[in-house]
C-alpha cells in the first residue's frame, strides 16, 4: 500500500516536471490529482516549489577573475603539457624511417600552403620561406608532432649525426650552461639534407635551431628567402619576429644562415645565445 | 594540442556560470566556489582527451566538480549532513493534507519572502536533497541528466527531488509563519 502511495507521490512529481510518464500515465495521474483534494495538495506543493526556486534563486555571474585565472592556468598546462611530450619523446629516443619521411612531407606541404594562401607571418615582409618553415617546425615540436631523430646531449653528436644523416655543409653548434641540447633531427628538401636541432633549459624552454649553408638560400626553392631579408642577413643583420608566445631570429653566421625559434626570453636569447653563436668560432 | 585545448574552451567554458552557481550553493562561499571551480577545469583539461566526444559535456563537468567536492574539498571541512533517508521519508511522506492550508499555495504567499529566505531555506536541506534541487529546477537539468551526474538511477533522482521540495515547503511554510505571512485559522 506504501508503495503504491509513493508511486503515485513520486508520479506526480513527474508530472510537473514533465519527465518520465507515457501520455497515458499523465493523463492518469492528471486524473488522480483532480479526484484527490491530498493528491492535490501533493501537486500544488511541488508545483509551486519548483516555480518558486525556479523563479527565485538567483544565479550568480561568474566573477572575470576567475574565468581569466581559469584560461590562463589550462592554456599554460596545455604548453607544459606540449613541451613535455617533445622532451618525453627525445627521452624515449624513437627514431623510425617512416618518420623522416614523415618530416619532409608536412614541411613540403606546409611551405606550399603558406605560399598559396599567403599567410603574412609579420604583416608586411614578404614570405621568407625559412622562416615559414622554421616557424611550423617549431609549432610542431610543441604540439608533440615533431619528434627528434637523435636523441643528443651534446654538440659532438650533434655534428656527427648530421655528417652521418647526409648534412653536406658545415654545421654550427654551440653549447651553452644554461641550455641542454637535447635532440636533433635532418630533414630533406629537394634532395639536400639540411640540419635542425633543439636546446631546453631547466624550465623546459626550447630553442629550435634551423640551419642551412647560405647557397641554399638561392638554390633551392623551399628554403628561399625573400630579397630583403636575405639582404639583411648578409650584411650580418639579425631580423627577428616577434609573436604573442614565442620569437624568431634569422640571422647568419660564416657560412651558414639560421633559423631560431623561442619560446624563451627573446632579449636573453639575443644577448647570450645569438651573441654568443656569432663571436664564437665553432665550426 | 592546439586543437584540444581550443576544443576544450569551446565544450567547456560555456558552462562556467552552471558550475560556478553550483558550486556556491554546495559550498556557500564564494572563495571555496572559486578554489572549486578552479579545480573542476583543471581536472576536465587533464583529462579531456578521455571526454567521449558527442557526449554531455555539462553532466561530465558536473561530475568532476561533485567529484571534487566530496574528496577534495569536503574531506577539508566537515563531514555532510547525514541523511536517514528513512526518517526523512516517514516524516515528509505523512505530512497530510489536514496538517497543511492548501489557500497558503494559493496564496502570493511566498512572494512575500525575500531572496535570501528562500536561498537560506534551500541550502538548509540535506545535501542530497539540495543537489537534486538545484540540478534540476535551478540548473535546468533532466532526470536522465541528474542520474548520471550523482551515479544513482531516475527513480531515485525523482524520489528525492519529490522530498526535497517537500521539505522545502515545511521549512518555509514554517519560516513564512513566523514572519506572520500565514495567519492560522
Amino acid at each position: 500500500m506504501m508503495e503504491d502511495k509513493n508511486k503515485i507521490l513520486y508520479d506526480i512529481t513527474s508530472y510537473v516536471d514533465k519527465e518520465a510518464l507515457t501520455e497515458k500515465e499523465r493523463q492518469y495521474v492528471k486524473k488522480q490529482i483532480d479526484e484527490s483534494p491530498e493528491l492535490q495538495l501533493e501537486y500544488n506543493i511541488q508545483k509551486s516549489m519548483k516555480n518558486l526556486v525556479s523563479a527565485r534563486i538567483t544565479r550568480a555571474k561568474t566573477p572575470a577573475y576567475l574565468i581569466d585565472n581559469i584560461v590562463s592556468k589550462t592554456s599554460d598546462t596545455s604548453k607544459r603539457t606540449k613541451q613535455q611530450s617533445f622532451i618525453n619523446g627525445i627521452k624515449e629516443f624513437l627514431f623510425t624511417p617512416k618518420y623522416a619521411l614523415g618530416i619532409a612531407s608536412i614541411l613540403i606541404l606546409l611551405t606550399i600552403a603558406y605560399s598559396v594562401f599567403n599567410i603574412p607571418p609579420d604583416g608586411g615582409i614578404k614570405t621568407p620561406n625559412l622562416f615559414v618553415q622554421a616557424e611550423n617546425n617549431f609549432a610542431s615540436i610543441i604540439a608533440g608532432d615533431l619528434k627528434p631523430q637523435k636523441l643528443c646531449s651534446n654538440a659532438g653528436e650533434v655534428k656527427e649525426f648530421f655528417r652521418s644523416a647526409g648534412v653536406a655543409y658545415a654545421t654550427i653548434v654551440p653549447e651553452f650552461k644554461e641550455w641542454n641540447i637535447i635532440g636533433a633531427v635532418v630533414s630533406d628538401e629537394q634532395g639536400q639534407k639540411l640540419a635542425h636541432h633543439v636546446y631546453s633549459d631547466d624550465s623546459g624552454k626550447l630553442i629550435y635551431v634551423y640551419q642551412v649553408n647560405k647557397a641554399h638560400l638561392t638554390s633551392n626553392k623551399l628554403v628561399e628567402l625573400s630579397p630583403e631579408i636575405y639582404d639583411n642577413l648578409m650584411s650580418n643583420n639579425v631580423v627577428k619576429f616577434e609573436a604573442h608566445d614565442h620569437s624568431t631570429f634569422l640571422f647568419r653566421h660564416v657560412e651558414n644562415v639560421f633559423a631560431l625559434v623561442t619560446n624563451d626570453d627573446d632579449t636573453k636569447i639575443e644577448k647570450r645565445f645569438i651573441e654568443n653563436l656569432i663571436n664564437s668560432n665553432t665550426i | 594540442m592546439d586543437n584540444l585545448y581550443k576544443e576544450f574552451e569551446k565544450e567547456a567554458l560555456p558552462h562556467i556560470d552552471a558550475l560556478y552557481n553550483f558550486a556556491l550553493k554546495m559550498t556557500g562561499s564564494s572563495d571555496d566556489a572559486d578554489d572549486l571551480v578552479q579545480e573542476t577545469y583543471l581536472k576536465a583539461f587533464r583529462f579531456f582527451d578521455k571526454f567521449e566526444r558527442g557526449t554531455n559535456c555539462k553532466a561530465w563537468m558536473f561530475r568532476i566538480l561533485k567529484n571534487s567536492f566530496i574528496n577534495d574539498y569536503r574531506k577539508n571541512t566537515k563531514e555532510p549532513d547525514k541523511v536517514d533517508y528513512d526518517d526523512v521519508s516517514n516524516f515528509y511522506e505523512n505530512i497530510k493534507s489536514s496538517d497543511i492550508k492548501t489557500d497558503h499555495l494559493q496564496e502570493d504567499v511566498y512572494a512575500k519572502l525575500m531572496d535570501d529566505d528562500i536561498a537560506a531555506s534551500l541550502n538548509n536541506l540535506p545535501e542530497d536533497f539540495r543537489t537534486v534541487i538545484i540540478l534540476s529546477d535551478v540548473e535546468g537539468f533532466t532526470y536522465e541528466e541528474i542520474a548520471d551526474f550523482i551515479d544513482c538511477p531516475i527513480g531515485t533522482v525523482r524520489s528525492r527531488l519529490h522530498r526535497a521540495r517537500k521539505m522545502l515547503y515545511t521549512k518555509l511554510f514554517s519560516y513564512a509563519k513566523d514572519k506572520g505571512f500565514i495567519n492560522e485559522k
